[in-house]
Formats: structure tokens, sequence, C-alpha cells
């Protein structure tokens, strides 16, 4: 019995959020799709070529205090 | 600029924090400019470039103040000089289209990702900025002013303009008095809604 209102509570919490929103008469999809967008391309992972960039520019500023030393 | 003209002499060494604030920023700063410039190898070369920038300006940087307000300011002016000089930067990104939906096809509000990132394209750049900075990625109105040098009330009304006209281009105008409701709450009231 305990395990039949388990299952029923695990079902409920994962109900999609989608359907809140489809009633939520504050719901702005402009809104929601620009922030989207935003976290689509932030949680991309990072192209090596920036970590490139930054190792680029440490070196060249170790090489720098070498010879400045 | 290149890696070279970017470590220039006689300034002090970037210190690691710095470098840290610069990676941290990697994510947010390629979406920026994603959004600016609609096309991801240019936004990449972008925001590599402001990162060049942001080096070789590090002594302009106070610690403790913001450190992304401070870079978002140098890749949205080389963006600006950049529009000028190329007409390519605000070209439409052809991969976005597999982008997927906000809501089901069913639902009475349905919409395209890329219906709202071609529709972004073809607002005023300064419209589109404060959509990116504020809408998509939660930037203060305080910290949207900074970034674009213009006082609080500009912001504001850049953002509810810019709300108002990509909703009439990507619904029609009889979708704006819907989006003109939504513009008269303040941005985090829309996002909490929309979470």
């Amino acid at each position: 019995m305990a395990e039949r209102t388990l299952s029923k509570s695990k079902k409920r919490e994962s109900k999609p959020m989608r359907f809140v929103n489809a009633v939520d008469p504050d719901f702005d999809p402009i809104s929601a799709a620009l922030r989207q967008m935003h976290d689509g391309v932030a949680s991309e992972p990072v192209p090596d070529e920036f970590l490139l960039l930054l190792d680029q520019l440490d070196a060249r500023m170790a090489e720098k205090d070498k010879k400045l030393s | 600029m290149t890696a070279s003209q970017a470590e220039d002499g006689g300034r002090k060494p970037a210190t690691p924090e710095f470098r840290r604030q610069l990676q941290d920023i990697i994510p947010s700063l390629r979406a920026f400019a994603r959004g600016l410039c609609g096309n991801r190898e240019l936004a990449d070369d972008l925001a590599q470039e402001a990162m060049m920038r942001a080096w070789a300006a590090r002594d302009s940087f106070e610690p403790g103040t913001n450190f992304r307000a401070w870079i978002f300011m140098i890749l949205r002016n080389h963006f600006y000089t950049t529009i000028r000089k190329n007409s390519r930067m605000t070209s439409w990104d052809p991969e976005a289209a597999e982008r997927i939906l906000v809501q089901e096809p069913a639902q009475q509000h349905a919409i395209h990702i890329t219906d709202v990132e071609k529709a972004l394209q073809q607002l005023p750049a300064e419209q589109r900025e404060m959509l990116l900075l504020v809408g998509a990625g939660g930037a203060s109105y305080e910290e949207a002013a900074e970034i674009a040098g213009c006082a609080l009330g500009t912001v504001k009304s850049r953002l509810a303009r810019g709300r108002t006209a990509l909703a009439a281009i990507i619904n029609g105008p009889d979708d704006v008095v819907e989006t003109q409701r939504h513009s008269n709450m303040t941005d985090k009231d829309v996002m909490s809604t929309a979470a």
C-alpha cells in the first residue's frame, strides 16, 4: 500500500512543467524563448580555441616576465 | 587583435583571479555575442576578440567591480564598430533551425526559438541588445544601463519597445496587446512566471 502511495507521488512529481505553463495566464513565451536561447548557448561546451587563447596569453606573459627578470 | 598584441609592454601582469573571471565568463560572453550577431562563427570570433581586448585593457578593470558588465561593454563596443564595416555580422545562423520548441505545438502559446532568433535580428540593435542582456541573460536594468552606456529609463523603454516589436514580428500585430501587458511587469516577474 505504502509502495502504491509512493508510486503515485512520484508520478505527480514528474509531471512536466509545460502543463503548468499552458494554463498560466502570465506565461510569456517570448521571455521563455529568450532565456532558452541564452541557456542553450551558455550550456554548450566551451570550444578548445577559447581555452587555447587563454593559455597563449598566459604563456606570453610568463615569457615576458622571464625576460624582465 | 592577436594574442601577442594583447600582451603589450608596460602593463602589470594579469592575476590568476583575472584569468579565472575571464574563463568563467566565456559561456555568457558567447551567448551574448551569438544573440547580437546571429551567427555562431562570427560570434565566437567576437567573443575571443573581446577577451583579448579585455586582457590588453586589464589595468582599467578595478577588482571588485562588475566584471561581466565591463567585458560585455568591450564586446558590445567592438560589435558596433565591426558591423559598421561588415554587413555579414547581421546574417542568420542556419544551424539554429534545429532548435527545440519552447512549448509543445498543441499549446496555445507555442513558439519556435528559431522564430525568436530570426525576429531578434530584425530589431534595431539597441532594442536587441536590451532583450539579450535583460530578457535572455538576466542582467539587472542597472547593469544593462552600464553596459550600453545609457540611462535606466532608456533601458526600460528599449526593452518595452523591443518586446512589442518582437511579438509583432513573430505573431503579427494582434498579439501586441498581450505583449504590452507583459512589458508592464518587471522582467524578473516575467522570468519567474516563465520558469
